[in-house]
């Protein structure tokens, strides 16, 4: 067809300057007075132009669709082969700045103490006895196989429980004693194994009353018992050179030279000379970097561990629960590859159905699942080309593509299928619908596109990488709707002649439609009581939306039921916890923690602790337990010198004694110049929420029970650490990152919309719909209490990106129906018809995908479905509804306002399309 | 003719393997039986700190940690060898002054030593009993990287031993020799093998390499500033890293004298506790330092 052709086609007033022979439609240009042709922006003109441009589109790519499919199919084979190159970093260290206060907390505590990353095993005796022989024999085997694993290896060779630092048990937990003149540091049973029922009686009483040992080593009761493995998750030196701050590794792993020790340590370092080179790590000189753990390095920790605990001779006697960041990353990752892999696999089938029976055509499923998967392999790809790290936010760009490939797809498939039945060929059908829809598509990329993209300037890495990556994913689904979709219909076309015919003769129209056709009647004879309705609803949402607290809990988002749920609730209920909390007390000051006030200030915030969150707290440990137990025993055991000495003499030498019995246990914690200590809380598992205000309140307290020593002590710091507790803050950081970055890209565009069609009232009447189905997931939340978490918090960008999709397809139509006849009533209803379906559309094939995530045994991606379906569906309602009703209110004519329909009596448009 | 050499070659070998070992374990009997002095008082002074490395240099983390002590040993000659009584007293940091040791290393092949520990501020003497006798010692001596097992007696017959090669470590030729205690002493260490280096010429540890019960590398020890005094050999300078704590202690002979006439009656528990009985023989023995 010849460019003057299919322009004469267009039926518009306003591309006068550029066309002026093109008038064909003259009947609504009579209203056009040359005043008002005037106040025609630029912004209008320039749509005006886009529409025609894209009506042409699908007629200009069709002769080189050889080369266009030869070169899209060179350039996918390239661009998606990046993706072998993506570097995922998981981690929530991720998310932050290495001078970020908690973090640098953290380093300093695993620079000092080492990691507080421990594997928990807690087992039960067959036989109901945990000191019985079988239960010490299996004991007793499991730890030596897990101290001499490596004489099987070689000694360069590299083995997953090189990360155990240390194994405590009953057997082997120190223990010290005291006789008339002796001080005995020990084993607590050691090898001597309890041979008569009394012996063991009297072995479990002296555990029972251990000051440390139950909750940790065995429960009141004594049915369980605990294995304690302590490793070095997390301390691993980043081995960079050349660091800001010179302060390298110290690398543990040795070079076979000198029988493997490290030649080069040999550079002699005199520490009895008078001048000693100091580096003050931490307060002089920067904190060296660790490299964060990889979740495989937990995964095959778990395995060796498990491989060791499941040997028979040690699962005849005992059972196990394990708990600790390896065990709950082993489970987790277990669970969510199966489950997760189900699932995908799940959903994309259902969107293939779905596609399939609501276009009742199976190129109609082939080719937006092709188009999704193709902008997904793009986008992957150039991640992988920019060599950029991607997160764990990958699953939301991913379901974004999703959402906005599909939504992109559908209108264009819906339109055509549109005009088709309206007995159009293939190549006008083609024409008339990148008219219609192609400029919506375009606005909705762009809006969104730009609305992503102003997440670079969130200062967190992870989310401008997102940021980045979704706008070109949304940007690249649009292209290849624009460009390749006319080309792959041209292949094959999901419009059946059969079906055709079949409608003329009174052949039944697709369910979609009669629903449709049955509803139209709501979108524009009672725009009051709509209106009234949305508002009420809004209301009665609104207060919802300052319930919603953040919250993530790593145990309580799996369902009720689940093996790793269950364990967790046995270890809180018998033991000591299954979470912990380092407090970090740090003076500054050497000896600061021989001051008996200062042991008795951390007693206070111990006794604090467990007395005013004994839901929480279970046990607390620290030099002040130490100190109390050393003191005893140095009283030949008497009960009431279990206390902190008085006298800063006893207390020193109480201190030297244990340090000289017992160094490794003094140094977990205390530094060796008693300038900084730590005290760690057994915790029971509950929510990042939970968590924050247990360490807002504890600290706030702290401060004022350690103000009496600020003045000898006046760097006097006390703040809480440890990996598990501070991930919980770091989770609900990251949570709050993200909904002030998906609430900027919301600003963003709005600001978009009220500009986008060069009107400010066409701009408000978009705004509300689109920001109803925020409004409704979140209100809904807030009022069902569904926290808002990691996984929750997909729904939000996704809402935002298919809600502003709904509504630009709308007004974009409506837009052109109004300016063609200046009738805003007959624009709503036409505007209902064309894109009514291909909204519809989209929503049911994403609720109906998204929903299936319902069945996982992870609460917070079920309730990311439920959500997601949610605001789908109040999308649809918002935008076929209130949209239209908003647009019949305000009069809304672009530019050539009328009175508001309220003083109309406007009939509806006699013909249908 | 090459048949012959080959065998003769391999009975060489197979010859040389026991020699090897058994000249190993003459060299460790000379080592052992070494004249340190009948008697020795010196003062020492013992600095530990938490290192890193900067700048391809290590560095301590903090300030070392110094402790000055006063030491007294006296051997007693027993049927194939000697016992021996040492007394260690603090002086510096002043919050642990008057804390004493008192150590007695027995000659006889499994008898372990005796260790008293008197708290001055508790007025408490107390003896130091590991638990249980199959079990490696965990205390450290004074709060440094220096373990009870390193400063305790050996005993020959502990162990096994390797002649590895000859080495000139230092400037001086040495013997490298390998030391694994034997399974029933293995129980009871906290070490699965040593490394020295021997002076050929003088029979001193001139440096040491400990392997911890698992094999891998525990701690590195380093003696220097080798003098003779007395015509015995000394080495003034300690040095231990331990690479796993990655923390160095260095033990400075700061005065030392040999063979000095010592009262048997100093090396009791008396010294620990009665002060004025203490430092008025002290008094007398300091006074021989260099």
């Amino acid at each position: 067809m010849q460019e003057s052709e299919w322009r004469s086609l267009t039926p518009e007033c306003f591309s006068i300057e550029s066309n002026p022979h093109a008038l064909l439609d003259t009947a609504s240009c009579e209203e056009s007075d040359p005043k008002e042709i005037e106040e025609i922006t630029m912004l209008a003109q320039l749509l005006n132009h886009l529409n025609v441009w894209f009506e042409g589109l699908p007629d200009r790519l069709r002769p080189r669709r050889r080369s266009i499919w030869i070169g899209f199919v060179l350039l996918t084979l390239v661009i998606a082969g990046g993706g072998y190159w993506v570097k995922f970093d998981m981690t929530l260290d991720a998310y932050f700045q290495d001078d970020d206060p908690m973090k640098r907390n953290l380093d300093r505590f695993r620079m000092i103490f080492g990691s507080d990353e421990s594997s928990y095993v807690i087992y039960r005796a067959k036989d109901g006895d945990i000191f019985s022989d079988a239960s010490l024999q299996a004991v007793r085997g499991i730890q030596e196989d897990l101290q001499q694993y490596r004489l099987k290896l070689g000694s360069g060779e590299s083995h997953p429980l090189d990360h155990i630092a240390d194994v405590q048990t009953l057997l082997n937990a120190s223990y010290m004693e005291a006789t008339k003149d002796a001080l005995i540091a020990r084993k607590f049973i050691g090898d001597r194994f309890p041979e008569t029922d009394a012996e063991r009686e009297r072995l479990r009483q002296a555990a029972l009353e251990h000051p440390d040992y139950p909750l940790l080593y065995l429960s009141e009761d004594s049915q369980y018992g605990g294995l304690m493995i302590r490793t070095d998750f997390g301390t691993t030196l980043k081995h960079e050179t050349g660091e800001a701050s010179g302060i390298e590794a110290v690398a543990a792993d040795s070079t076979e030279e000198d029988y493997g020790f490290d030649r080069e340590e040999d550079t002699l370092l005199d520490l009895s000379g008078d001048e000693i080179e100091v580096a003050h790590v931490g307060r002089t000189e920067g904190l060296p970097e660790f490299q964060a753990t990889e979740m495989e390095e937990y995964v095959s920790f778990s395995e060796a561990l498990y491989e060791i605990l499941n040997k028979p001779e040690y699962t005849e006697h005992l059972e196990y629960h394990p708990v600790g960041m390896p065990a709950i990353v082993h489970a987790m990752l277990e669970m969510m590859m199966t489950e997760l892999g189900i699932i995908s696999v799940g959903s994309l089938l259902l969107i293939l159905v779905t596609l399939a029976l609501l276009f009742r055509s199976f190129s109609g499923m082939v080719w937006p699942t092709l188009l999704v998967i193709l902008t997904s392999l793009w986008v992957v790809g150039a991640v992988g080309w920019t060599g950029m790290e991607m997160s764990s936010m990958i699953t939301i760009l991913v379901y974004l593509i999703l959402a906005v490939g599909v939504a992109d797809s559908v209108h264009i498939l819906s339109g055509y299928l549109f005009f088709r039945n309206q007995g159009e060929g293939h190549e006008q059908a083609l024409r008339s619908t990148f008219h219609k829809s192609g400029l919506a598509c375009l606005i909705t990329s762009i809006t969104t596109g730009i609305g992503l993209t102003a997440l670079l300037f969130v200062p967190i890495v992870p989310i401008q990488t997102f940021g980045l990556f979704a706008a070109i994913g949304v940007l690249l689904a649009f292209c290849f709707t624009i460009f390749l979709l006319p080309l792959m219909l041209d292949l094959w076309s999901p419009f059946s002649t059969k079906r055709a015919e079949s409608i003329p003769q009174g052949g039944k129209p697709h369910v979609v439609q009669r629903v449709l056709r049955y509803v139209e009647p709501l979108s524009h004879r009672h725009p009051w009581t709509v209106t009234v309705l949305f508002v009420v609803l809004g209301v009665a949402l609104l207060p919802g939306l300052f319930r919603v607290h953040v919250d993530s809990n790593l145990v309580n988002i799996i369902k009720e039921g689940v093996p790793l749920r269950t364990t967790y609730e046995l270890v809180d209920r018998v033991m000591s916890g299954t979470n912990n909390m380092q407090i970090l007390i740090n003076a500054n000051q050497p000896d600061a923690l021989r001051d008996p006030e200062m042991l008795k200030a951390m007693d206070d915030l111990q006794r604090h602790l467990e007395e005013t969150y004994p839901h929480l707290v279970t046990r607390s440990h620290s030099l002040v337990d130490i100190t109390k137990d050393s003191f005893r025993t140095l009283n030949e055991g008497r009960q009431e010198m279990y206390r902190i000495p008085e006298d800063p003499a006893v207390l020193g030498n109480t201190l030297f004694m244990f340090n000289n019995a017992n160094p490794k246990d003094r140094r977990r914690v205390v530094t060796d110049d008693y300038a900084m200590g730590q005290i760690s809380v057994s915790l029971r598992n509950a929510g990042s929420h939970e968590y924050s205000v247990l360490i807002r309140e504890f600290e706030a307290w702290a401060a004022q029970r350690f103000q009496p020593l600020q003045a000898r002590y006046p760097e006097l710091e006390i703040s809480a650490t440890g990996t598990l507790a501070l991930m919980m803050l770091l989770t609900d950081y990251i949570s709050w990152s993200q909904i002030k970055s998906f609430g900027l890209a919301l600003a963003v565009i709005s600001v978009l919309l009220l500009l986008v069609f060069g009107s400010f009232r066409a701009g408000l009447v978009a705004l509300f719909p689109n920001l109803f189905p925020i409004l409704t997931i979140f209100g809904l939340m807030g009022w069902l209490g569904i926290p808002l978490d990691a996984d929750t918090l997909l729904v939000a960008p996704i809402t935002i990106g298919i809600a502003v999709d709904d509504t630009i397809h709308f007004l974009t139509h409506y837009r052109t129906e109004v300016v063609q006849h200046g009738d805003p009533r007959r624009a709503v209803v036409q505007s209902f018809r064309e894109t009514g379906q291909a909204i519809t559309f989209t929503s049911i094939i994403l609720s109906l995908g998204f929903l299936i995530f319902l069945f996982s045994s992870h609460n917070g991606l079920s309730n990311f479905g439920v959500m997601s379906a949610v605001a789908f569906f109040t999308a649809v309602l918002a935008d076929l509804f209130l949209l239209p009703s908003l647009c019949l209110l305000t009069g809304l004519r672009f530019g050539k306002e009328a009175p508001t329909v309220a003083s109309q009596e406007t009939g509806i448009p006699a013909t249908t399309p | 003719m090459p048949r012959f050499t080959i065998a003769a070659l391999l009975a060489c070998w197979v010859l040389a393997q026991p020699l090897y070992a058994e000249e190993a374990r003459a060299i460790m009997q000379r080592v052992l039986d070494r004249d340190n002095g009948a008697s020795e008082v010196s003062r020492t002074k013992l600095a530990t700190c938490r290192y890193v490395k900067k700048s391809q240099r290590l560095v301590c983390a903090e300030d070392p940690r110094v402790k000055v002590f006063e030491s007294v040993r006296k051997d007693f000659p027993v049927a194939g060898g000697k016992d021996s009584k040492s007394v260690m007293l603090i002086r510096e940091p002043a919050g642990e002054q008057g804390i004493g040791f008192l150590q007695y290393d027995y000659e006889a092949q499994g008898r372990d030593s005796d260790q008293w520990m008197y708290l001055a501020a508790l007025g408490k003497v107390k003896r130091i009993v590991s638990g249980s006798d199959d079990e490696p010692q965990t205390g450290s001596f004074f709060g440094s990287e220096i373990g009870y097992e390193d400063m305790e007696a050996r005993h020959l017959d502990d162990y096994t031993y390797k002649l590895l090669k000859t080495d000139t470590y230092r400037k001086r030729p040495c013997w490298v020799i390998e030391a694994k205690p034997t399974p029933e002493h293995a129980r009871k260490s906290n070490y699965s093998r040593s490394i020295q280096w021997i002076d050929q010429e003088r029979l001193l540890s001139l440096k040491i390499l400990l392997y911890d019960r698992k094999g891998q590398p525990a701690k590195r020890i380093i003696s220097t500033s080798v003098e003779q005094i007395g015509g015995i050999w000394i080495a003034r300078r300690m040095h231990v890293n331990n690479v796993q704590t990655r923390r160095r202690t260095t033990m400075a002979l700061e005065s030392v004298a040999l063979n000095v006439k010592v009262a048997d009656e100093f090396l009791t528990q008396r010294t620990l506790t009665d002060s004025a009985f203490r430092e008025s023989i002290l008094q007398g023995l300091v006074h021989t330092l260099d």
